[in-house]
C-alpha cells in the first residue's frame, strides 16, 4: 500500500468547498474545505460530536446544508440532472456505522438489492455475483442465506461492505468501519479495505477513531476541528501539529499503547509506528 | 493516471456506451475468444448467455484475449473466471491473456482466480413443495398454540407470584406506571370509543325501529337495543377497539424493547421484566376496559335515545320507562362481567406476541398484526363461550 503522497498530479474525485451545516442556531460545520483524491484511502478523524458523521451525511445529501459546493466525479451534485444524479449514486457505496442491512432480507438479497434495482440480470447470475462479493469481503458462504439478526457484528460489517460494493462503485464511504470489532477482526477489516482499494481501484473515505486503522491503511489523514479541516496529510504530519486536541489524539495514552501493540499487529511495520511514520512514497 | 471510468460513464449517454462483445474464431483445434467493449453489470446479462454456451464446448485448447476490454467490473471478471472453472472441470485449460493486467478491472480476473467461490451454495434454494407441507404447517400451528397457552399461564403466574421477587424495597405494584398506562389506554381512548358507541347505538335503534314499525311495536326497540347493546355489542366493540389501539401498542413497545436489549438490561439490573413492564399494563387494562365499557354503554344508549326520539318519536321519558321495565340492570352486569376477562386476554396476547419479536423490522410488524388479530379472535370466541355460560346459569 505504498502510494504517492504528492497529489498534484492526481484526480480529485470529491471536492468539498465552504460547507456550512447547522442545526437550529448551532453551527456544526463552518466553511469546511476538503479534497479526496482518486484511489486514495482518506482517514477522517475528529472528537466525538465534532461533526464527522454530519459531514459524511452532508456529502451524501442526507442532511441539508446551508452553504457550500460538493463536486463529485467533477460534477456539482446540486446542479446535476436526475439521470446524472442516478449515475453518481450508482458510483457511490456507503457502509453505515451499524451496517443498515435490511433486516427482512437475507444477506444474499441485501447484496442483490442494488443490482436488481439498477440492472436486468437473471437470478442465477445475481446469485453468483452475490457469492463473488461475499467471497471478496471474506464472508463464509453459508452466510448467504442468513438474516442480519443471525450475524455477528463483524459479519454484519462485512455483509454491509459487500452490499456497498455491489455495483462496483468508484468511491466508498465508511462510517467507523472497525468500531465494535475486536482488534484482530479490526486489523483484518483494515487489510480487507486496503486490498479492495487496490484490486478494485476504490477511493475510500473513512471516518474512524481507530488509530491502528489510520496507521495501517490510510494514505492521508484529515482532522476535523472547530467545524473545519484543521490539518490534512500523512500520519507523520499529524505528529508535528501544535494543536492540543491533535497532540493528545496522536500522542496520548491510547496512541502510546497502540504504538507498543501496533508493532506486531501489522506485518508491514516492525518499528514503533508513532516514532517512525510510514515512508511517504 | 487515465481518466476515471466513472467520468465517461457520467458524460455519455447510456446507449452510446460500448456494449460487451465476444468474438469466437476457430483455428484448427484451438478456439480463440476475443473480448471487447464494456464488461460491466450493464452488459453482462447479454454476455452471460454466450459464455454459458461456451462452457459446453469441446475443444483442445481455448484462449481468451481481454486486452480490448474497455471497462471491466467484478461481474465481467466473474464471467471469464466462471468459464475458466467450468472448462477446467472438464479438463480444458482456458488461457486468459493478459492475466496480470494492471489496469483497473482487468486485473480482477486474476483476483477472482485466487478465491474459492462456491456457486452451488449461492444457488441453493428453498426446499420444494411437498404434499405434506400443509400437514406440517397445521402441526406447527397446533404446537405453537399450545406453547402460547403455556406462556400465557407463565406470564399470569409470574404476575401473581414473581413480580415482587426483586431486590428493591419498593412495592411490587408500581402506582405511577399504572396511572400513566391508564391515561394512555383509558382516558385517551374515551373520545373514540364514545363516538363509536354513540353511532352504533343510533344505528341499532334505527334498524330495529324500522323493522318493528311493521308490527306496530316501535317501543320494543328499547328492549332490543338495550339488551343487545349492554350484553354484547358495547363490551365487544370496546374490547376490539382496545385490542387494536392498546394491544398493538403493547406488542410494539415490548417488541422494540426486546430488540434493543432493554428487557435484558432490566433483567441484569435485578429488576423483574414482568413486574416492571407487563404487570402495570395488565392492571391498567383490567381497570380501563370495564370503565370504557361502562362509558360505551352510556354513549350507546344515548345514541339510541336520540334516534328513537327523532326517528320514531319515542320521547326520552318513554324510553327510560320502557328500559326500566324491559331491560333492567341484568344485561348491564353481564356485559361488565365479561370486560376484565377480555382485558386479560388482550394484555396477555399482546405481551406474548411482543416477547416473540425477533431481530428484524418485519418480525416486529408481523407480531403486532398477529397480536391484534389473535386478540380480536379470542375476544369474540370468549364472548360466545360467555353467552353459553350465562344461558346455562339462566342469567
Amino acid at each position: 500500500m505504498a502510494k504517492a503522497v504528492s497529489h498534484q498530479d492526481r484526480d480529485v474525485i470529491l471536492r468539498v468547498r465552504d460547507i456550512e451545516v447547522g442545526f437550529g442556531t448551532k453551527k456544526i460545520l463552518k466553511g469546511l474545505d476538503l479534497d479526496v483524491y482518486s484511489g486514495e484511502i482518506l482517514g477522517f478523524v475528529g472528537g466525538s460530536g465534532s461533526g464527522k458523521s454530519v459531514l459524511t451525511r452532508a456529502i451524501l445529501d442526507l442532511v441539508p446544508r446551508q452553504a457550500g459546493i460538493i463536486e463529485i466525479f467533477g460534477i456539482d451534485y446540486d446542479e446535476a440532472n436526475p439521470d446524472t444524479k442516478l449515475a453518481i449514486d450508482r458510483n457511490i457505496g456507503v457502509l453505515f456505522q451499524h451496517g443498515a442491512l435490511f433486516s427482512a432480507l437475507t444477506v444474499k438479497e441485501n447484496v442483490q438489492v442494488p443490482m436488481r434495482e439498477y440492472y436486468e440480470l437473471s437470478q442465477p447470475l445475481q446469485d453468483e455475483l452475490a457469492a463473488v462479493k461475499l467471497e471478496l469481503v471474506g464472508l463464509p458462504l453459508d452466510a448467504l442465506n442468513k438474516y442480519p439478526s443471525e450475524l455477528s457484528g463483524g459479519m454484519i460489517k462485512r455483509a454491509a461492505l459487500a452490499r456497498a460494493l455491489a455495483l462496483d462503485p468508484d468511491i466508498v464511504f465508511l462510517d467507523e468501519p472497525t468500531s465494535g470489532l475486536d482488534p484482530i477482526s479490526a486489523a483484518d477489516f483494515d487489510e480487507l479495505i486496503a486490498d479492495l482499494s487496490e484490486t478494485l481501484g476504490l477511493t475510500v473515505f473513512m471516518v474512524t477513531h481507530d488509530l491502528d486503522s489510520l496507521q495501517a491503511v490510510c494514505d492521508r489523514i484529515a482532522v476535523l476541528r472547530h467545524g473545519k479541516v484543521l490539518v490534512n496529510g500523512p500520519l507523520s504530519a499529524m505528529l508535528e501539529v501544535e494543536d492540543e486536541w491533535v497532540r493528545s489524539y496522536f500522542r496520548g495514552k491510547r496512541a502510546q499503547l497502540g504504538a507498543i501493540d501496533g508493532g506486531h499487529d501489522h506485518g508491514d511495520s516492525t518499528k514503533s509506528p508513532m516514532a517512525s511514520p510510514r515512508p511517504s512514497s | 493516471m487515465t481518466a476515471n471510468p466513472a467520468y465517461h460513464l457520467l458524460m455519455e449517454d447510456e446507449d452510446a456506451q460500448p456494449v460487451g462483445q465476444l468474438v469466437v474464431t476457430e483455428r484448427g483445434d484451438t478456439l480463440h475468444l476475443e473480448a471487447s467493449g464494456d464488461w460491466t453489470l450493464r452488459t453482462v446479462e447479454l454476455l452471460d448467455g454466450k459464455i454459458r454456451k461456451l462452457e459446453e464446448i469441446t475443444a483442445k485448447a481455448i484462449s481468451v484475449d481481454i486486452s480490448a476490454v474497455t471497462e471491466m467490473d467484478t461481474s465481467g471478471a466473474w464471467l471469464i473466471e466462471r468459464l475458466r472453472r467450468r472448462l477446467l472441470e472438464r479438463g480444458i485449460e482456458l488461457d486468459v491473456a493478459p492475466l496480470a493486467d494492471t489496469s483497473r478491472g482487468r486485473g480482477l480476473v486474476s483476483v477472482l482466480k485466487a478465491h474459492k467461490i462456491d456457486v452451488d451454495q449461492a444457488l441453493a434454494g428453498s426446499p420444494g413443495f411437498s404434499f405434506l407441507a400443509p400437514l406440517r404447517i397445521l402441526g406447527e400451528m397446533t404446537l405453537q398454540a399450545w406453547r402460547d397457552f403455556i406462556m400465557a399461564c407463565n406470564i399470569l403466574g409470574a404476575c401473581i407470584q414473581g413480580s415482587q421477587l426483586k431486590a428493591s424495597n419498593r412495592s411490587s405494584i408500581r402506582a405511577t406506571a399504572i396511572i400513566s398506562q391508564l391515561d394512555q389506554m383509558g382516558r385517551q381512548a374515551v373520545p373514540v370509543i364514545g363516538v363509536m358507541s354513540l353511532l352504533i347505538g343510533g344505528i341499532l335503534a334505527q334498524q330495529s325501529a324500522y323493522q318493528l314499525k311493521f308490527f306496530g311495536e316501535e317501543l320494543l326497540t328499547v328492549d332490543l337495543v338495550g339488551i343487545l347493546l349492554l350484553r354484547e355489542i358495547g363490551v365487544l366493540l370496546t374490547a376490539i377497539m382496545v385490542a387494536g389501539r392498546t394491544g398493538s401498542a403493547i406488542t410494539a413497545e415490548i417488541g422494540m424493547m426486546k430488540q434493543r436489549e432493554e428487557i435484558d438490561a432490566l433483567q441484569v439490573m435485578g429488576l423483574n421484566a414482568v413486574g416492571v413492564l407487563i404487570l402495570p399494563r395488565l392492571i391498567a387494562l383490567l381497570i380501563a376496559l370495564p370503565i370504557l365499557t361502562f362509558l360505551a354503554d352510556l354513549a350507546g344508549l344515548l345514541g339510541a335515545i336520540i334516534v328513537c326520539f327523532l326517528y320514531v318519536g319515542i320521547t326520552p321519558d318513554q324510553f327510560l320507562a320502557a328500559f326500566e321495565t324491559g331491560v333492567g340492570g341484568e344485561p348491564f352486569i353481564v356485559g361488565l362481567v365479561k370486560a376484565p376477562f377480555m382485558a386479560l386476554v388482550i394484555g396477555l396476547v399482546a405481551t406474548i406476541e411482543g416477547l416473540k419479536v425477533g431481530g428484524s423490522a418485519e418480525s416486529l410488524g408481523k407480531r403486532t398484526t398477529e397480536s391484534v388479530v389473535r386478540a380480536i379472535f379470542i375476544v369474540i370466541f370468549m364472548d360466545g363461550v360467555f353467552a353459553i355460560f350465562f344461558a346455562s346459569i339462566g342469567f
